[in-house]
């Protein structure tokens, strides 16, 4: 609550998240599996002479290296960005525990970002050799950026044993660590499949394209393997609140059958281009699966972070951007006392003095109001958007004034995926006297 | 008083000190990719049609130049939340659409760069580049200048805040961030001044080339003197009394010796003095590097003391990221020998 708000109209701020996220991770998976597909082509193509693979293979790779290093490296920068501009506490958090992770994690991109040019630029080039091991350790930085990348994003789902006094490792190797290590690395095997399905379909004779297919097949089954071990410990380490959270929330359990179903589909499909080859393959069939496979990832997202709810990091930072250390302090001393932007807000912007903001409650109505607006800007805004995604004037409209005092009063009780109220007596009454404005069609 | 937020209660990893040492590091090479595109790219549109084998050169390195560009920018951003994040989010946040818009032009630039680099409306692409890279530099100096600022920000927050919340579309328009992106500028030109020395002589069979780089090299140092000279003349009051006069000395006095050796260069092109200006150049980087961050440093020891602020003790992470950094070095040389020696063999004559 120390930082200024950002108001995303509609959307709320943090959905700006996905909306960098999702593309990135459907590309970014590809970065990592496709790096395994094409260092086994290649490997393949050298070994039995195939001089015609290799002219598809450098094809692919062009494709590869464009997607991938220009949209799936800015879109990767992109989500730091934007979880700077909307949850500071967090990120803020989340680099002071791992800033030296993702210092490593640099590193492995550098290399990575050296031989993929490396591999696409000096094709012809180098050597059989070289251009094979090129190819390999481009896929083991891929893939280690990966394992990097998620202990740090599976740490906000499940901080297990961790405290604010504990190491990284404690924080790095958490509960959810392995089993989401596994679910990413399958699904980026699979995903790299289907993307480069598609490629194949517009690019590839007819002929190579049977003999790739159930190669590439043989990857995604695999990897459907790893989702499939690694979904099951998910499932097993996630915590009470989080699976009360699928089982509870209408678009979380669509979104676990948007995922499982598009799962098997995408393992159907691999299952038959390993046992028929590619000839049937075409690019409206292969765009198809694709787009399968990016609802599967989609959906696997927005369950992982739906489930988090009420926390921004499990058990350390709860959404509205307050540490639950202080949760306390701030339902003792007011939310606004510890909200300097607020208080310059209601001191500046509404002439209201020291005194009013210790007790807004006791406030004539209309500014009671304007004090109970800002503090659902600060509490709530961040996952309730006054009419869009989550809603709190069509929410409420059904409810009666004493629903509204109860619901608020009671907000973690009432649903696991809210936090408690996070300030005093007086700055609730100030919120629901807000809140009751809205279902008369007020400000 | 600005409501600058605490320090982040989990404390700093390791002593300050070196995180500051990382970060200066990391700018310095951020700055060596930033500035070959940010002065590279309008130098190949100017001379397509005088220079026209500098021109391609110089965009064929840009996709390169911008894949390392945009890496190494994460470190010194990195070691900025780490240090600052009680001045970063909010001067970012105050200018939250902006910041945002970043990544979207960034990719829109990143794209018509490899455009250009692949033959696809080279002038057109380099030039929509151009445009963007530049407002997006224009916007990191804001934001940076805004973070070493805070005084500013009551200000900017009244006039954009619906409700205790900030709509995002302020834009600090401050003549500090011309300054600051004028001294990059600046510097930039010398960079691709160094660049185009360096290519011209490690690429002794493209005579081409050297006759076209050699003669330019002074010139893009001149440009680069100039515009450093101007931005620094009214920067340089403004920070004084925050720099040490070593430092002053050596950020300001950098620039006018690399300069010399450029010329040093035209009267002698060779392999020697493309690279002795190469070093100067980074002199150059390194030192208004420096100067940049002992500047930031003593702008917002006014408002928190870093030295009170607990340090974790984070080695077992440091160490894991040592011995990846010694893996990763060691495998990039083995690439790069091999990208050499690849290279060399197979040079068209």
């Amino acid at each position: 609550m120390e930082f200024p708000v950002w108001v995303v109209p509609f959307l709320t701020a943090p959905m700006l998240i996905p909306l960098v996220a999702i593309p990135h991770v459907i590309v970014a998976q590809f970065a990592v599996g496709g790096g395994f597909l094409l260092a086994d082509g290649v490997t393949w193509a050298y070994r039995h002479g195939r001089a015609d693979a290799l002219d598809y293979l450098r094809d692919l790779a062009r494709f590869f290296v464009l997607l991938t290093i220009v949209f799936g490296a800015i879109t990767g920068v992109g989500i730091w960005w934007t979880i700077g501009l909307t949850a500071p506490e967090s990120t803020s958090a989340l680099i002071h525990v791992f800033v030296f992770g993702w210092a490593t994690e640099w590193v492995v991109f550098v290399i990575e970002i050296v031989s993929a040019f490396a591999f696409y630029y000096l094709w012809g080039r180098l050597r059989p050799r070289e251009h094979i091991a090129m190819g390999w350790i481009y896929a083991a930085s891929a893939w280690l950026s990966l394992v990097l990348i998620t202990g740090i994003t599976a740490f906000m789902l499940t901080t297990g044993r961790w405290t604010p006094e504990a190491n990284f490792f404690v924080a790095f190797f958490n509960p959810s660590f392995l089993p989401q290590t596994l679910i990413r690395t399958g699904g980026s095997l699979a995903i790299a499949a289907l993307w480069i399905g598609v490629h194949l379909s517009l690019r590839a004779p007819e002929a190579l394209r049977d003999e790739l297919v159930p190669r590439i097949s043989r990857w995604a089954v695999v990897g459907m393997l790893l989702i499939l071990i690694g979904g099951i410990g998910f499932f097993s380490v996630l915590p009470d609140h989080a699976r009360l959270n699928i089982i509870r929330a209408p678009l979380l359990l669509i979104m676990t059958a948007l995922n499982f179903g598009a799962t098997l589909i995408a393992l159907a499909a691999f299952g038959l281009g390993y046992l028929r080859g590619g000839r049937w393959i075409n690019p409206p069939e292969a765009l198809l699966m694709l787009l399968i496979g990016a609802v599967a990832i989609t959906s696997g997202e927005f369950l992982r972070e739906g489930a988090r709810k009420p926390y921004r990091i499990e058990r350390y930072i709860f959404s509205p951007g307050v540490r639950m250390a202080e949760a306390a302090t701030l339902q003792r001393d007011g939310l606004i006392a510890h909200s300097p932007w607020l208080q310059l807000h209601l001191r500046e912007n509404l002439g209201l003095t020291e005194e009013a903001l210790r007790d807004p409650a006791r406030l004539p109505e209309p500014q009671k109001v304007q004090v109970g607006e800002a503090l659902y800007t600060y509490h709530c805004s961040s996952c309730h958007a006054l009419d869009g995604y989550n809603g709190l004037r069509p929410l409420i409209q059904p409810w009666t004034p004493e629903m509204i005092a109860d619901a608020i009063r009671h907000l973690h009780r009432t649903n696991p995926a809210m936090p408690p109220w996070l300030g005093n007596e007086s700055e609730r009454e100030a919120l629901i006297a807000y809140l009751i404005t809205l279902q008369k069609g007020g400000p | 008083m600005p409501p600058v937020p605490g320090p982040d209660p989990l404390g700093m990893p390791i002593p300050v000190g070196y995180l500051f040492v990382l970060k200066v590091f990391g700018f310095f090479l951020h700055a060596v990719f930033m500035n070959l595109w940010l002065a590279g790219l309008p130098v190949a549109v100017i001379l397509a049609r005088s220079h026209p084998r500098v021109s391609d050169r110089l965009i064929a390195a840009m996709p390169f130049a911008m894949a390392f560009g945009i890496n190494a920018g994460i470190v010194p951003l990195l070691f900025l939340q780490t240090l600052y994040p009680q001045f970063f989010y909010p001067a970012t946040i105050l200018q939250a659409w902006f910041w945002f818009l970043i990544i979207p032009l960034l990719l829109i630039a990143y794209t018509a760069v490899y455009a250009a680099a692949f033959g696809r409306w080279r002038i057109l692409s380099s030039l929509v580049a151009v445009i963007l890279l530049t407002w997006i530099g224009f916007q990191f100096s804001a934001a940076m200048a805004l973070t070493a600022r805070p005084d500013r920000w009551p200000a900017l927050f009244q006039n954009a805040a619906p409700a205790g919340g900030v709509h995002g579309w302020t834009l600090a328009l401050d003549p500090e961030a011309l300054l600051r992106l004028g001294l990059m500028a600046g510097m930039a030109f010398g960079t691709v001044g160094a660049f185009l020395a360096l290519l011209a002589e490690l690429s002794r069979d493209d005579s081409r080339l050297q006759e076209q780089a050699r003669p330019l090299v002074p010139i893009l140092f001149t440009i680069g003197l100039g515009i450093f000279g101007l931005a620094g003349s009214l920067y340089a009051p403004t920070v004084a009394d925050r720099l040490p006069q070593i430092l002053q000395l050596l950020a300001g006095a950098s620039m006018p010796i690399a300069w010399a050796a450029a010329w040093l260069y035209r009267a002698q092109p060779r392999p020697a003095t493309a690279i002795v200006l190469t070093i100067l150049q980074g002199g150059v980087l390194l030192s208004n590097a420096i100067a940049r961050q002992v500047v930031q440093a003593a702008e917002l020891g006014q408002w928190v003391d870093l030295g009170k602020i607990p340090v974790r003790g984070e080695w077992g992470s440091v160490f894991l990221f040592l011995v990846t950094l010694l893996i990763g070095i060691a495998t990039l040389a083995w690439i790069f020998k091999t990208v050499w020696a690849r290279v060399r063999e197979v040079r068209p004559g």
